[in-house]
């Protein structure tokens, strides 16, 4: 069911207070939102824009001042929706005093997982995150990137329906991004919901299907990310083995139409693109060097 | 050991402690309405939320997974383990008994009640310390380090985060205490009996030398030491009558008699295990009396003393030879079967009933005595298990402290809950101050009046001026005093799960005491873990 609401909120707004109640800030104004499953959603906004304060209101861990979140049709605070979800937080907030295998098998308990279940997707999660040489190191030991990918182990332990991450490819490099960014693809494959909020605007680009940017605590765009990236106004054309005559004649063609040409230029690919063609040649060619054709100028 | 025999109403406490619960339970819920009134803007939907968080214990309580419990309680012992909090715990108490016999008094016939109380002192403290730190460090931290979301955001009710934690808590400290508890009794058992050995020895060489006096002083020590190192099973009377003599300030626990005279202290015994007395053929008693003297008496002759047993129905007497009095000694005397008496005669129709008169002979001196001090020995138990049970009673005392600093901890900061815990721990010894203070029977008046008493150096006798000061410091002393009495039912009078004091004067912890104990402390325990989870659920964990 493409329609099924898997996050609704209505009206809901979060103010925090001081220990005497008096307001401190208005971090979230009235937000309604529908989350569908099997959709990859992504929370945009700037600092304090209340992405976090949203994800936590779902999550139940503050309560809201007004309005009201649905996760699954039920309340927020009701603990039984949490059967189904599995969260990412925005720093990795694990016990550092236990390994890998502990810190999955010690989540696995609290979704009352049998041991022979547990054990296996332990190991399963385990290899899918590429700690194996590592799960029975402390995760006081662990890197930032590593850190992160337990964290995410820990999120998937019940097999959720609901993937909610808080930055999640926070602290990692180029190439563990990619594979966070794969993995979010294959969740949505698998017909998971994934809500994500994320500083990093490429990464919302690539991956999700729709998205929402909260500014100052308010819902200021909604909807499809093809759709809100388009912009109308321009026509683009990408051709290839145009010569310079046929590149005039087309430029005389837009003017004789009353179009006026905003630029003319060979298209570019991304910088994570870039990088991870030149990984990839290195672990093909291992030795090969750059070597610069001209003398490098600042 | 000062302390007057009594059973439990259970009817009565019982119906204490649903009144109590059921006050604080609605105290709570008003409480808990208004605030989420104050944070919703509505007094409807505050109360709403109110009721659906009473309701929804139910719910929790019925939820309850035993694996999460288990989840929550094994972590919270692993934490402690591999933080190595332990391992401090046991290197200060090895340091403490490296080094407790430069301070402990040495004299021979208390050392077994000493090095007993010291012990177990110890291992409460330790214990207690430990388990407190550790619970009001736990929940704190994991809040303020925020791992607790990734805890929280899973199908885990707050109810099994509080359980599992105080769970937790109480099997290290378990695991603390027998360890504590082995090492304490090789302690104990290795001091004394090396005290004994000496003292055989000094016993030995002073027959050699025909050093009589000396001999028989050695001799009462060595069986001093002995009576301490048992687990004596006393049959308390029922009532005291007679010793009505206050003597002036020297104490009020004791009252006494005049010697020479006809005033005498009756004890009255019921229920006597009549027939276990005859077959053992003796009715053996102890005593521990003090003297109070209004003259030098006969030099190096203690105050003499008689007894007698009588039958209250048929008044068939045993009049005994009077014997010695020595203070601060347990006195041993016993009715033996046959040519001294007719024990068949004696408890002939009484159903298990007998008096025990005392009477003192010399003149001008005074015998003291508390109700406590005269009993029926029935039994001697082990030493070794009676110290255990001791350990028990001690385990009782941090259980309740673990869960007072859980429930601290669900809503409070690390050092705010600490503290907290450090006021209940010392309301809870010291409950018969605070119900003194919170009935008006202590000296010196209410809290604010002796304050006042204190910063004008007025005693604590003279009453003061009547004017408008006073009278306002009365008044607000009223109040203070109804919030003392409120937490006089509120707080576990820790004194009285006390059982060191038993151990260390050799008398046996009996089943009843025990079970009394734990029932009471589960009494506590239970609303204390629903407060901890009352406050836990209405908390924001992340803010």
């Amino acid at each position: 069911m493409a329609d099924e609401v898997v996050i609704e909120t209505r009206n809901l707004s979060k103010v925090y207070r001081d220990f005497w109640g008096r307001q401190k800030v208005r971090a979230l104004k009235a937000l309604d939102l529908n989350v569908y499953r099997g959709e990859i959603f992504g929370l945009l906004g700037p600092n304090g824009s209340g992405k976090t304060t949203t994800i936590k209101l779902l999550l139940g861990l503050i309560f809201p001042t007004e309005g009201e979140a649905l996760v699954f049709g039920k309340a927020a605070a009701d603990v039984t929706k949490n059967e189904k979800i599995g969260y990412l937080p925005e720093e990795s907030y694990l016990y550092r005093f236990l390994n890998a295998e502990e810190t999955l098998d010690f989540y696995g308990r609290l979704f009352d997982i049998p041991a022979s279940v547990r054990r296996q997707r332990t190991q399963d999660l385990i290899e899918l995150v590429g700690l194996a040489r590592a799960k029975k190191r402390q995760l006081k030991e662990y890197s930032k990137g590593m850190t992160r990918r337990i964290g995410l182990a820990q999120a998937l332990i019940n097999d959720p329906q609901l993937v909610i991450l808080d930055e999640p490819t926070s602290g990692l490099d180029p190439i563990g991004t990619r594979e966070m960014k794969d993995l979010i693809l294959r969740l949505r494959d698998q017909g998971k919901t994934v809500l994500m909020c994320s500083h990093r605007l490429d990464d919302v680009q690539d991956i999700c299907n729709r998205i929402a940017i909260l500014h100052q605590g308010e819902l200021k765009k909604l909807g499809a990310v093809a759709e809100l990236l388009k912009v109308r106004e321009i026509t683009q054309f990408q051709t290839r083995g145009l010569n310079g005559e046929a590149q005039r004649e087309i430029e005389e063609i837009i003017r004789r139409h009353g179009g006026e040409l905003v630029s003319r230029e060979n298209p570019t690919t991304t910088l994570e693109e870039l990088f991870l063609k030149v990984v990839q040649e290195s672990e093909a060619h291992p030795g090969r060097r750059y070597v610069a054709e001209t003398p490098q100028t600042k | 050991m000062q302390f007057t025999p009594q059973n439990l109403d259970w009817i009565a406490a019982l119906q204490t402690w649903l009144q109590v619960v059921l006050v604080v339970a609605l105290t709570g819920f008003v409480l808990g309405g208004l605030l989420a009134a104050r944070a919703r803007g509505s007094v409807v939907e505050g109360f709403s939320s109110a009721i659906d968080c009473s309701v929804g214990l139910f719910s929790e309580v019925v939820s309850l997974s035993l694996r999460r419990v288990w989840a929550i309680t094994w972590h919270c012992m692993l934490e402690s383990l591999r933080r190595r909090m332990l391992l401090a715990v046991l290197a200060v108490f090895v340091v403490l008994f490296l080094f407790a016999g430069w301070y402990l008094p040495s004299r021979p016939t208390e050392q077994v009640r000493v090095y007993v109380s010291f012990v177990l002192m110890s291992s409460t403290l330790i214990a207690m310390v430990a388990s407190g730190l550790l619970a009001c460090l736990g929940l704190p931290s994991d809040i303020k380090d925020q791992t607790i979301h990734t805890v929280v955001t899973k199908p885990v009710r707050r109810l099994e985060i509080v359980a599992g934690r105080a769970l937790g808590l109480t099997i290290l400290a378990s695991a603390i205490l027998v360890v504590m508890g082995l090492v304490s009794y090789v302690y104990l058992t290795r001091s004394v009996g090396g005290t004994i050995s000496q003292l055989q020895q000094e016993l030995a060489a002073a027959e050699q030398r025909g050093d009589v006096q000396h001999k028989d002083r050695l001799q009462d020590d060595i069986d001093q030491i002995r009576s301490r190192l048992t687990a004596r099973v006393p049959v308390y009377s029922d009532s005291l009558e007679g010793a009505n003599t206050n003597v002036g300030t020297e104490t009020t626990y004791r009252k006494y008699i005049e010697g020479n005279r006809t005033a005498a202290a009756i004890w009255h015994f019921t229920g006597l295990p009549v027939e276990q007395l005859k077959r053992s053929g003796r009715i053996p008693l102890e005593m521990t009396f003090t003297v109070f003297r209004t003259t030098k008496g006969e030099i190096g002759r203690g105050v003499l003393a008689q007894l007698t047993f009588r039958n209250p129905k048929t008044k068939y007497a045993v009049v005994q030879y009077p014997f010695e009095v020595r203070e601060y000694y347990t006195n041993r005397r016993q009715l033996e079967a046959g040519a001294e008496a007719n024990l068949e005669q004696l408890f002939a129709d009484s159903g298990g009933a007998l008096d025990v008169e005392v009477r003192c002979l010399s003149p001008s001196q005074y015998l003291g005595m508390a109700h406590a001090d005269l009993y029926i020995l029935l039994d001697e138990a082990s030493f070794g298990l009676n110290f255990a049970k001791g350990i028990v009673g001690v385990w009782i005392r941090v259980v309740l402290i673990i869960c007072v600093a859980v429930m601290f901890s669900t809503f409070l900061n690390s050092y705010v809950a600490m503290l907290a815990t450090v006021a209940v721990f010392i309301g809870g010894v010291s409950m018969p101050l605070l119900s003194d203070i919170a009935s008006g029977k202590a000296a010196g008046g209410g809290p604010l009046e002796a304050v006042h008493r204190l910063v004008t150096q007025n005693n604590l006798q003279t009453p003061l001026d009547r004017d408008v000061w006073t009278s306002t410091l009365h008044a607000a002393d009223k109040g203070l005093q109804a919030v003392l009495s409120g937490l006089t039912y509120v707080l576990p009078n820790l004194r009285t799960f006390n059982t060191a004091p038993l151990v260390a004067h050799g008398f046996d912890i009996g089943a009843g005491v025990l079970l009394t104990n734990m029932v009471m402390a589960l009494g506590y325990v239970v609303p204390f873990i629903l407060v901890g989870y009352f406050l836990f659920i209405s908390r924001e964990i992340a803010r």
